[in-house]
């Protein structure tokens, strides 16, 4: 039974809470306290004990209404934190040893206003807001062991008066881990987006943000890239606290998000409608990960899993001899260009150091005899993983925390499938097979993470955080086909492989300040300024194949036999970005800000192979096996080599941003609100084909070599939100973001597609894309965690940049603007307890969203080559599922869930018209995964994780019209983790 | 402007050519607007490296060019070689050197028999090997069978392109983007060029990976042009390709080709007369290979060169020549020796070559010796549905000799005279060429030299270095 309590009138001025943040009251310290149980491995210790805490709810004084999503905070009273003159480690024991008094617990109220908190016993101050209501505060309330505190809080509106008081704008680090809290951000949130908190990873089994991320409406994953709404690539941006994070693949745009570990992540927020504040250039879907922040007290957690795949796990598994710390991700120097080889060609020259077939014959000598490839058993995957961190208190309100993670993983895959590159087209328009290779892979991938980040809080105002990152990726793979090639004569045997090995680095170091109601004026300050160094190195691919060739099995000399191929790419970004948000009128605010970024370049590749000496002439001695061809023996008598890097092989490139934006949040009238303003954004971009050799001229045409633009584009948006009432939300947004050509596709610069034989050749005159973007939600938020959403979106593309097969012979390819393109679609979204359904149902959770999109290109009339039919814009999928089914049962505390993931058919490589047959479109096929992940905690301070992934071992194709292409057999794989918390 | 550097490499040059250095300079001072100028009075004692594309008139007469990567002759220009040149493929370039004469531009390189112009490797001499450099491309506005269609002539019909649309090609191994790889027009009497005594060695440097540049290639050249006296010597991939078109050749040697020696396809119409394709042992494919067009052997223009006075002489590994895919031909006076397998091998898949020999396709008064068999084409090796080389080379009608010994003088690669000495070579068709402007029409003998002669035509300007 409740008991009546006199409001109380905050001793406060009105709190704000702003679109997109929830703004909480200040306490003496940041908390991240839990109140729910379903977060067993947060900081906070669980205790055989009975529950006790508070109940109640949130309403309005006037009308007594109940207030849904608003915050419930518990704040201690009793002891008082440590005073800054003691030291640190009597810091730490005062602070264990009053754990349960300095703690705070904060919970957000149902949509119908009622709250449950689950709090130790003691005396707290509790605490309520909400939107257009003044704090409510009520000091002294106890909780006692074993039982639950009934209190109403009541809320005053805000009137007129309160505009003029001098307002303060307090707030806690508010916890984002949680799906409440997602739920709450996403409501209130003037723009179109989704977030997922740490807790649903951890339910969901996501491992990195890629994975996390796939379970959001209307996404799927393209290996580690992000597909928003049928969109990759260019279309979407990932943030890292806001700041873009570079890019390691010179080939393809995007980051790869298997670079963050779901430990380092507090939450995702996907964004799917642009607003001034956001970058312009996306239009599928702009994904910000947050990163953790400190801990309320000491925390410590390890762990360790272990996994196991059908087609790898014990088998035999392609390798060959590498260097002594691969398994740690990096190469010894092993694969290094050799010391002896200069800066300079490798071929003879009457200038430069080679004036001799002997001098080339050393040259060729210097490298390491390492070509074929073997056979060793995988070892399971195994990963560890430590996190730690904490934080003080000190003079008064001072807090300062750190946490810092480190993780390692190391997997060890063995793939099957078979690749038919190249189809010939018939005169009956069907295609015929040209090449038939079996195909296997043997890799080898090894992660080293470590993440620290720090804040200081000073006071409740302001606060500055730095972070910094360092992440190491390797993917060491082997891969042969072996089988019919078209080159050769009918039923000759070829086969081809290649030892590939890329390595990842990202560093990365962010500086963040908040400010808050500076001078007292209410307004709001927050800026970063962000270092970033990537690099991509693929030191030493060797690629070799034998074939048929007069009637002997033997060593071909040609294109990717023989060769070892040197990249290395880095790329340095700086930048910085400033926010400025202040009070226009009565509840309007209004947000000024500026960005900049410059990001430079700088990929150089070299390529050495590997040639007949033409002063043999029997041909027969090339049956030997490859490491004879290539010994020093063999090195000036049957083999030699020569350097064939290619001008256009290495660039140097900067882009530069300046951004700028004003923006307006206002309600309008009635529940209707609106955030609308304006961006500018200034981009230029400038790449310049080199030769790697300063002693060499650069490449004789500067009009291919070069190409510079600068692009100004002025980016309107209008976001509307009207609350029907208070669970329910109707949104309708437009805004107008460009597509911007990736480097890569504009150096004219050409790569070889190993698994598919054909080279992909950058274009200089690619122009950016325009993109109108519209949106339409309606939400309901049933309940805690509960979800109904239908959106429907229409995307216009003027310019949109595709690949395009050109040569059909040889299926070489290259970016180019088509005319326009545009996708209609419509994602739903459901999210509810099954509680609904029947009351012993009410542990499990469906969690579903399906995105249907409708897609269609325009091509200019004058592209040769141009199929001109009815598709869908390159890389967009028809459709998206996902489905999501879990169990929890809070009291055994143990969980299973069920997630299904599948994207329709996506073009990835256009077509083209050869004369009047019509060369198919290349399409990845869907791919059916249906995860497992059960969860139990053991203990107190122990949880075990089982996963099982692709139960259905579904097998990744490519189909070009009918034709199969290419299927490869990931298998199906088992994991499991132990993990303890201190 | 082309821009240049001088090298500090000494002059190396004997009087003969010092002589010419003097006009040489007066040429590049007297075209102070040229591309190659203005060029000071010392430029012409140093190598001239031209690294950018060659866009208005000039004349190179200098002693030594270095070719820095792929240097195009555009916008219509004539590029003009003095007799005597050499020309590096300059192989400290990081493109592989090529020098390609776009549609419209004209090459006029005349040397003499004792100052022959000559294309090479940019390494030191004696350190030379097939494929240093990329090659020569010559790419004319002549009409060729296949391609896509120029202007507003697209028929919707493969092949068929409505006037004034022409097929146009795209020379392999350039960026597909790049327009000035294209070949191929409307005017079979064009000219893209004059060269006289002019020796291309060691060619055939791919431009993009497996796309090796052939040592001369001629693409859609029209009958204008003048190729006389050219020798490829050990081009990596065919000694000359013919790409369609209609140009002529005379006095050719190929020595030393990796693949084949002579190359047609795409509707080639020339005419030959004089050549010689002398293959080396351990490369080499075909002496002679000529398609007309694989996905469509009937396409107009149809391949159909005609040819005579031609010596081939092959190793074991190789064989005479492949016709195929439709080509049509009139061979005679040929002299085929030496291939290891077949001299000669018809195929077809879509055109009935009963119908096609000999009216349309036919070798006559020619010589062959030691060359190896026939193969039973049979089951999958049946690819010209069932036609009997053998049968019709060797019926009395076609007029040929199987089996008797020219008598080369010495057919070694390095010091090759492949003059016969057995005048049973004499006596046979009086070469007869649709153009009577062309050829030699005294030449009655089998071979490209008169039987028993002192002198021969190849002496003087052709080279044979091993390396």
């Amino acid at each position: 039974m409740r008991t009546p309590l006199p409001h109380t009138r905050s001793p406060l001025p009105s709190l704000w809470i702003a679109a997109g943040v929830i703004f909480s009251p200040a306490l003496d310290q940041p908390t991240y306290a839990q109140p729910h149980e379903a977060q067993p491995h947060e900081a906070q210790p669980h205790e055989a004990r009975p529950q006790s805490g508070l109940q109640g709810s949130v309403v309005d004084r006037t009308n007594n209404q109940g207030l849904g999503h608003a915050p419930v905070i518990a704040q201690p009273q009793g002891p008082q934190a440590p005073s800054a003159q003691e030291t640190s480690s009597q810091e730490t024991s005062s602070q264990e040893s009053n754990t349960r008094a300095t703690q705070t617990y904060t919970v957000i109220t149902e949509p119908d206003g009622t709250y449950r908190l689950v709090a130790p016993p003691g005396r707290y101050t509790l605490r309520a807001y909400n939107d257009g209501h003044r704090e409510a505060r009520i000091p002294g309330v106890r909780i006692r062991p074993g039982e639950f505190t009934s209190l109403t809080l009541r809320l005053t509106p805000l009137d007129e008066g309160d505009v003029h008081v001098e307002e303060v704008e307090v707030f806690y680090r508010a916890d984002t881990s949680t799906r409440a809290a997602q739920d709450q951000l996403r409501r209130q949130s003037s723009g179109i987006g989704e977030g997922v908190g740490s807790e649903q990873m951890s339910q969901q089994g996501a491992s990195d943000a890629g994975s996390a991320a796939s379970r959001v409406a209307g996404v799927s994953m393209q290996g580690s890239q992000l597909i928003v709404r049928g969109l990759g690539g260019r279309y979407n941006r990932v943030l890292l606290n806001g700041v873009a994070v570079p890019s390691t693949d010179p080939d393809v745009p995007g980051v790869d998000l298997d670079l963050f570990p779901t430990s380092v992540i507090d939450s995702l927020n996907l964004s799917k409608a642009f607003l001034p504040n956001l970058p312009g250039d996306f239009s599928g879907g702009l994904l910000n990960i947050h990163t953790v922040t400190f801990p309320q007290e000491f925390t410590l957690k390890t762990g360790t899993t272990l996994g196991f795949n059908s087609l790898s796990t014990f088998r035999s598994r392609l390798n060959y001899e590498g260097g002594s710390l691969d398994a740690l991700g990096f190469d010894d120097g092993t694969r290094a260009i050799p010391n002896g080889i200069p800066d300079q060609r490798v071929k003879i020259s009457r200038h430069g150091p080679y004036q001799s077939f002997e001098a080339i014959e050393a040259a060729g000598e210097l490298f390491e005899n390492t070509w074929q490839y073997q056979r060793t058993t995988a070892l399971p995957r195994m990963g560890l993983g430590l996190t730690v961190g904490d934080s003080k208190t000190f003079s008064g309100q001072k807090r300062l925390g750190y946490m810092a993670t480190l993780g390692y993983d190391y997997n060890s895959i063995r793939e099957v499938g078979i690749s038919r590159p190249r189809p010939t087209l018939t005169e009956d328009g069907s295609l015929a097979t040209f090449n038939d290779y079996k195909l296997e892979r043997g890799i080898d991938e090894a992660q080293l993470g470590a993440l620290a980040t720090t804040s200081l809080d000073l006071g409740t105002e302001h606060s500055i955080t730095a972070l910094g990152m360092f992440n190491q990726t390797m993917s060491d793979e082997t891969q042969v086909q072996s089988g019919v090639n078209g080159e050769l004569a009918t039923g000759e045997q070829i086969e081809r492989w290649q030892l590939q090995f890329l390595t990842r680095t990202l560093a990365f170091g962010q500086l963040l300040g908040d400010h808050r109601n500076l001078g007292n004026t209410r307004l709001r300050l927050r800026w970063s300024g962000f270092a970033a160094a990537a690099r991509r190195a693929e030191p030493d691919r060797r690629s070799v194949t034998y074939g048929s060739q007069g009637g002997q099995f033997r060593w071909l000399e040609k294109a990717n036999s023989g060769e070892r191929f040197f990249s290395d790419l880095n790329q340095t970004d700086l930048g910085a970005t400033f926010d400025l948000r202040f009070p226009l009128w009565a509840e309007a605010w209004g947000t000024v800000g500026g960005r900049t970024r410059t990001s430079g370049r700088d990929f150089l590749n070299r390529r050495f192979r590997f040639l007949q000496d033409p002063r043999n002439t029997d041909q027969s001695l090339y049956q030997a096996p490859v490491e004879d061809l290539f010994s020093e023996n063999a090195i000036g008598t049957l083999t030699r080599i020569r350097e064939f890097t290619r001008p256009n092989d290495s660039y140097t490139s900067r882009q530069t941003l300046y951004a700028g934006f004003a923006m307006i949040e206002t309600p309008i009238t009635g529940g209707l609100f609106t955030s609308t303003g304006i961006r500018t954004e200034v981009f230029e971009q400038n790449v310049q084909s080199k030769s790697p050799f300063s002693s060499e001229s650069v490449a004789t045409d500067p009009e291919t070599s070069r190409t510079s633009s600068t692009n100004v584009d002025v980016l309107p948006a209008v976001a509307l939100k009207y609350d029907i009432k208070d669970s329910m939300v109707i949104r309708a947004t437009y805004g107008a973001t460009v597509g911007r050509a990736q480097i890569r596709e504009l150096a004219p610069y050409q790569y070889y597609d190993f698994l598919r034989d054909r080279n992909v050749q950058g274009n200089p005159d690619l122009e950016r894309t325009r993109i109108h973007n519209m949106d339409l939600r309606w939400e309901w938020f049933l309940g805690e965690g509960e979800i109904f959403a239908v959106t429907g979106f229409y995307k216009y593309f003027i310019n949109p940049i595709e690949l395009q097969i050109l040569n059909p012979d040889n299926y070489d390819a290259q970016f180019i603007n088509a005319r326009s393109a545009r996708n209609v679609g419509t994602e739903l979204e459901l999210r509810l307890s099954l509680r609904r359904v029947h009351d012993t149902l009410k542990n499990i959770t469906l969690d579903t969203n399906l995105a249907l999109i409708s897609s269609k290109v325009q091509l200019p009339r004058a592209l040769s080559g141009a199929v001109q039919d009815n598709r869908a814009l390159f890389g967009t999928s028809p459709y998206v599922l996902n489905l999501l089914l879990r169990y929890h049962d809070p009291e055994t505390r143990a969980s299973l869930a069920m997630a299904y993931n599948v994207a329709g058919a996506q073009i990835t490589d256009v077509g083209t018209r050869v004369n009047d047959t019509i060369l198919p479109h290349i399409k990845k096929q869907p791919f059916h995964s249906l995860d497992l992940v059960a969860g139990w905690d053991t203990s107190e301070h122990t949880q075990l994780k089982l996963k099982l992934n692709n139960l259905l071992f579904d097998t990744r194709d490519y189909r070009q019209g009918n034709f199969l292409t290419q299927r490869i057999h990931p298998g199906a794989s088992a994991s499991i983790s132990f993990s303890y918390d201190y | 402007m082309t821009p240049m550097r001088s090298s500090t490499r000494p002059r190396t040059r004997n009087l003969v050519a010092f002589g010419l250095t003097w006009v040489a300079v007066g040429a590049c001072t007297s075209d102070p607007n040229g591309t190659t100028g203005p060029v000071d009075m010392g430029s012409c004692d140093t190598e001239v490296i031209v690294s950018a594309d060659i866009t208005e008139d000039t004349t190179w007469s200098c002693n030594f060019y270095a070719l820095s990567g792929r240097i195009h002759i555009t916008r219509n220009a004539t590029l003009t070689i003095a007799p005597g040149t050499t020309i590096f493929g300059d192989t400290a370039g990081s493109q592989e050197a090529t020098l390609i004469v776009t549609r419209g531009a004209s090459l006029n390189a005349v040397g003499t028999a004792i100052n022959p112009i000559v294309f090479t490797s940019g390494n030191p001499a004696g350190t030379r090997i097939t494929g240093d450099w990329a090659g020569l491309a010559l790419l004319g506005s002549a009409t060729i069978n296949s391609g896509s269609c120029s202007g507003d002539g697209d028929t919707g019909t493969p092949g068929v392109c409505d006037a004034p649309g022409f097929l146009e090609g795209r020379l392999e191994g350039l960026d597909v983007a790049d327009s000035r790889g294209l070949f191929g027009g409307g005017d079979d009497t064009s000219s893209c060029g004059d060269l006289q005594y002019v020796r291309i060695e060691y060619a055939g440097a791919e431009l993009s990976p497996d796309n090796e540049l052939n040592g001369l290639t001629v693409a859609g050249c029209g009958s204008g042009t003048t190729l006389s006296h050219i020798q490829v010597h050990r081009a990596k991939d065919d000694g000359v390709e013919f790409f369609g078109g209609t140009a002529n050749i005379d006095h050719l040697v190929v020595s030393g080709a990796s693949d084949d020696s002579l190359d047609c396809d795409l509707g080639w119409r020339g005419q030959g007369q004089f050549l010689v394709l002398h293959q080396i042992p351990g490369v080499g494919d075909s002496a002679i290979e000529c398609d007309n067009l694989g996905s469509d052997e009937d396409a107009e223009p149809r391949t159909h060169p005609t040819l005579s006075n031609v010596t081939m002489v092959g190793t074991p590994d190789t064989r005479g020549m492949v016709l195929r895919e439709g080509m049509r031909g009139t061979l005679r006076n040929f002299l085929i020796m030496n291939f290891g397998s077949e001299p000669v091998d018809l195929r077809a898949s879509q055109v009935d070559l009963f119908n096609e020999w000999p009216t349309m396709i036919s070798i006559e008064h020619s010589f062959f010796f030691n060359n190896g068999a026939y193969p039973a084409e049979i089951g999958d090796d049946n690819d010209d549905m069932g036609f009997d080389e053998q049968a019709v080379i060797e019926d009395p009608v076609a007029s040929n000799t199987i089996g008797t010994d020219p008598i080369l003088g010495d057919t070694s690669p390095s010091t090759p005279n492949l003059v016969p000495a057995n005048t049973a070579l004499n006596g046979q068709a009086t070469p007869t060429f649709a153009d009577p402007s062309f050829g030699d029409t005294t030449a009655t003998y089998a071979g490209a030299f008169e039987p028993g002669a002192t002198t021969n035509w190849t002496s003087g300007w052709t080279a044979y270095p091993e390396y």
